[in-house]
Formats: C-alpha cells, sequence, structure tokens
C-alpha cells in the first residue's frame, strides 16, 4: 500500500493524501521537477499530460495540456508560488478556457520528507476555492469526464432527497 | 456547520457556542459562504447562516472522486520510481545524510 493516509474536508473542500515510497527524497522530487517523469503520471495513459513550459521558480508559470481520447487538448498551468528544492512545492492549478480565460483553479501543496533511509513520504494538500471549480478540475484531470461526475452526483442527490 | 444544518441561527448566537471570538466565527462563516457551503440571510434585524446541504454533499462526492485521481496518479508515481530503482536507489550512499 502506497498511499498511507487520506483526509477529506467538504467544509473546507479540501483533500490530502500521503503516500510513501521505497526510494530517495531526492528520487522523489524529480517526480514533480523532471517534465518527462510529470508526464507519465499526471494524466492517466488514455488522457496523458503533455509539459511545453516546465521550471520550478517562485512566480514562474509552467504550462501543459491534456489530450483526450477525443482529440481535445485542455489546456493547464501551474503558477508557482513557494519552491524549496527537494521537499516543498506551493502551486495553483488553473486551466484555461478557449478564449484564454482562467478558470478557477486550486491550490496544491507538496511535502516530501525522509521517514527512514530510504523511505519517502510525500504529501499532497489540494484546496478548491469552490465546488465548481473541483467540477471543472476533475473534467480536465480524468477520463471520466464532466458529465459522468455529474450524473452520479445527480443520482446520490435524488436519493437523500427520497430517504429525507 | 453542524449547528447550522440543524437550526437556523445567527453568527452571534452561533459563536456563542464555540471557544473563539466573534471575529474568529465570522471569518469561519465568510470562508464557508464564498466556498457556497452556507448562505447568510437577513431576517428582520438578525443574520440567519443556513447550510447549503446540496453543496456539502456535492463537495464530499467530489472529494472522493478526486481521493481516486490521486491514488491513480500515486500508482503511477510508484511505477515510474520502481522502473527506473536500480543501485542507486537501493544502496545507501553517503549523499543521503545531508
Amino acid at each position: 500500500m502506497t498511499v498511507t493516509a487520506v483526509r477529506k474536508d467538504p467544509q473546507r473542500i479540501t483533500l490530502t493524501v500521503e503516500a510513501e515510497f521505497d526510494a530517495r527524497v531526492d528520487r522523489v522530487w524529480q517526480l514533480w521537477a523532471d517534465p518527462r517523469q510529470l508526464e507519465r503520471w499526471w494524466g492517466p495513459p488514455a488522457y496523458p499530460a503533455t509539459f511545453t513550459k516546465h521550471e520550478l521558480a517562485p512566480g514562474s508559470r509552467v504550462e501543459y495540456h491534456m489530450t483526450a481520447p477525443s482529440g481535445d487538448q485542455p489546456h493547464g498551468y501551474w503558477d508557482i508560488l513557494e519552491v524549496e528544492p527537494p521537499r516543498r512545492i506551493l502551486l495553483r492549478d488553473a486551466c484555461s478556457n478557449a478564449d484564454g480565460t482562467p478558470n478557477p483553479e486550486s491550490t496544491i501543496r507538496v511535502e516530501i520528507k525522509e521517514v527512514a533511509p530510504g523511505r519517502t513520504r510525500m504529501s499532497i494538500e489540494t484546496v478548491f476555492p469552490s465546488t465548481a471549480a473541483m467540477e471543472q478540475a476533475l473534467a480536465n484531470g480524468t477520463d471520466v469526464g464532466l458529465s459522468q461526475a455529474v450524473s452520479q452526483i445527480e443520482a446520490i442527490l435524488a436519493e437523500e432527497t427520497i430517504h429525507r | 456547520m453542524r449547528r447550522a444544518i440543524s437550526a437556523e441561527e445567527g453568527v452571534l448566537e452561533l459563536a456563542g457556542h464555540y471557544p473563539m471570538s466573534f471575529a474568529a466565527v465570522q471569518k469561519h462563516v465568510a470562508v464557508l459562504e464564498r466556498a457556497g457551503l452556507i448562505t447568510k440571510e437577513r431576517i428582520g434585524r438578525r443574520k440567519v447562516v443556513r447550510t447549503n446541504l446540496k453543496a456539502l454533499l456535492v463537495a464530499r462526492r467530489l472529494l472522493d472522486q478526486y481521493e481516486g485521481l490521486w491514488r491513480a496518479r500515486i500508482d503511477r508515481m510508484n511505477a515510474l520510481i520502481a522502473e527506473t530503482a536500480g543501485p542507486v536507489d537501493t544502496v545507501r550512499t553517503k549523499e543521503s545524510k545531508r
């Protein structure tokens, strides 16, 4: 089991995931610092990400796009707020609409630390400004697609209403 | 939040339930309001706080989906690390002591 803890706070719309890897801190850092490695995990194989601009420095903008099975290429970017190699990144993830306007974003805090020799813990905290922003992030980041996610939510809400 | 679900209370009454200042409670209420999880409504002289239960349910559901997304990402990270793990990664070197 790599994921060691998951915390969900619906009131703050925050998700924290902790995972441990059998690798050194520097190796785990490369997952974020090397764009070619990022491309191998940010998107699922059927919906891969391509990073076209990547520099982890405060004030820098990292740019990427996803490639959907349909050929659609939604664009996203990270505004890097804080970086402390090889253990900390604070970034704002956003996606741009077709007309170039930004969409509501999430703030992602990554912390990497050694828990034992050769064992490294990564904690990723994602904070969303609203549920709408979260739906958007899911639509762009998964192959599930927004319509499917929304229909699931509607089914659940309908159920809740009946039970009340 | 729990109190807002069970009863409609004003910000002032809400503040009375918590060991924090009125200003602190007001700040929490403002954050929840911005996130769309609660609404404030003026009834007479009181400001009543109402939970947006639907939004809360949606938030919880979306967080579940987002958890799935990150779990899949971490699986891929792990596979990537396993793939490149050679003597450099498995053998302790003096580099790890810094």
